[in-house]
């Protein structure tokens, strides 16, 4: 009996330890820590309110992420079991295991922001937007017609202003070397689309606005045929399925958001036309700029296009809240870099550079369209 | 005789001086930029460059007209200017081919924009900007 009960001891006592080290297993990909002191807030989200701090060195378990991966709830658990801390941290400033595979790591439901916490009720369209919009049936019917007009389903162009125009924005999906870090899931998406962003964008240039691109003077000679337009050009040489679309940075500085409604509607019924879908995207600003509002007026007009139009939007704003200057040189307009010329979403990138962010959410975006609609046995690719 | 040749040095001064100013009345309403073509073009290109909106809607034909806000927004976002740029009409054509560019800034980017053809039409006795070229 003796015997018995030692070794029953002796066993819970194993148990104990396994458990502790399950909790604690220096291996698990899950486990992680910060590289510096940041919030833990209720939600993936800067309307969520702050709950604690998370100390830097301080190993926390990854339990979900939001739909992108840039926000991951992470909880602190002590060696009896207990949950000490749990909450969202912005993913880019963790210290993430090389073996971390988002696509491992559950989804999270809840909203990318609380609206009704937003600081005026002029921003609350910006939070409910979310930063990564479900792809609509309407884009089905987009991508099919696009396919009876001999467009390419592995192509996606750029369409913008100098943010658009960037060489390390969409381009760097063309090049080698890309690591995709725990972002593993848009493997495929990148092999996918990646080849096409190497050709420059005719419709992406540098002081471009949503007037300049329906001004055949603003073509490119060498490239366009006499008298197109900037936007039927590229349409008609890359022959795209999808075409990423953001103008605001330069519009917001000398034309109201009437014309900017207008002219985006424009540009969103000819890119349609052309069985290409047009994938919106709303613009980082920082409060601190003179157009503050202005930038706010003009975004609300873009999530409210999106919507009357059924198209898939990408919500950079909202994305690039939490980053350091919201994701923007001194400029207020073009997006900072940190000064690398190959994709990387590993360890802490996406946190500090709001060009590496918003190729991210491209990426995402277009993986999202690719299994919404491409991959759907009943489309023919 | 001596009064007679005052008289008539008087009137041929008289003459000369209506002449003078009849031709130069003439200069100033038929020599007006708008009467050339070539240097409606010009002009046109110019308020472009400068985003003058209200250039660009006295010398852009009723076919355009809707897309005057186009043109006069079109450069809004640089600063741009005219580069060497000349244009001279082909013959009694309407078409007037330009030389040069336009030089747009931005930031520390300088871009060139070729100028090409463009076509003109003539309305109320007032040459338009009306175009590319085709």
């Amino acid at each position: 009996m003796k015997r018995l009960c030692a070794a029953f001891a002796v066993t819970l006592i194993l148990l104990a330890f396994a458990g502790s080290a399950l909790m604690q297993d220096p291996a698990s990909p899950s486990l992680t820590s910060a590289f510096q002191d940041i919030n833990v807030r209720q939600g993936p989200g800067t309307t969520y309110p702050t709950q604690a701090r998370l100390r830097t060195g301080v190993p926390v378990q990854i339990i979900e992420r939001n739909s992108v991966g840039t926000w991951v709830h992470v909880q602190q658990t002590l060696e009896d079991g207990t949950i000490f801390m749990d909450g969202w941290v912005v993913s880019g400033f963790l210290n993430l295991s090389v073996e971390l595979r988002f696509s491992q790591v559950p989804v999270s439901t809840l909203a990318d922001a609380l609206p009704e916490n937003a600081e005026s009720p002029a921003l609350r369209a910006l939070y409910s937007a979310p930063i990564i919009s479900p792809v609509s049936e309407a884009m089905r019917v987009v991508y099919q017609r696009g396919l009876e007009m001999r467009n390419y389903s592995h192509v996606v162009t750029k369409i913008g202003d100098s943010v658009s125009a960037d060489p390390l924005y969409l381009t760097l999906m063309s090049r080698p070397g890309a690591a995709l870090g725990p972002y593993d899931y848009l493997q495929d998406s990148l092999d996918y689309f990646g080849a096409s962003t190497q050709v420059e964008s005719v419709a992406a240039r540098i002081g471009l606005n949503t007037y300049a691109l329906f001004d055949a003077g603003w073509a490119s000679p060498d490239t366009c045929q006499q008298g197109e337009t900037p936007l039927e050009c590229e349409l008609r040489r890359k022959q795209p399925s999808v075409a990423l679309i953001m103008f605001g940075g330069n519009d917001v500085k000398h034309i109201n958001e009437v014309a900017y409604d207008q002219q985006m509607r424009r540009l969103v019924e000819e890119t349609l036309a052309k069985g290409v879908i047009p994938v919106l995207s709303t613009f980082s600003a920082n409060p601190n700029d003179p157009n503050w509002w202005k930038a706010v007026e003009f975004n609300n007009k873009v999530i409210q296009i999106a919507a009357d139009y059924q198209l898939p939007l990408i919500n950079l704003w909202l994305a690039s809240r939490p980053l350091d200057g919201f994701g923007l040189e001194q400029d207020g307009i073009h997006m900072n870099h940190w000064g690398t010329d190959t994709l990387r979403f590993d360890n802490g990138f996406p946190a500090f550079s709001g060009a590496n962010l918003r190729n991210l959410l491209a990426l995402r975006m277009l993986d999202e369209i690719r299994r919404t609609i491409f991959l759907d046995p009943t489309a023919q690719g | 005789m001596h009064k007679l040749s005052l008289l008539i040095f008087r009137r041929m001064w008289t003459f000369r001086l209506i002449a003078v100013s009849a031709l130069l009345l003439l200069a100033a309403c038929g020599g007006g930029a708008t009467s050339d073509p070539a240097d409606v073009v010009l002009r046109f290109m110019d308020a472009k460059a400068k985003a003058h909106a209200d250039t660009i809607r006295s010398l852009i034909c009723s076919e355009m007209e809707s897309a005057w806000e186009q043109q006069a927004a079109s450069f809004g976002s640089v600063e741009a200017r005219l580069e060497g740029a000349s244009c001279s009409r082909g013959g009694e054509s309407d078409v007037v081919a330009c030389a040069g560019s336009i030089v747009a800034v931005y930031g520390t980017e300088t871009t060139s924009f070729p100028l090409t053809s463009y076509r003109v039409v003539q309305e109320d006795g007032e040459w338009k900007w009306c175009g590319e070229a085709p």
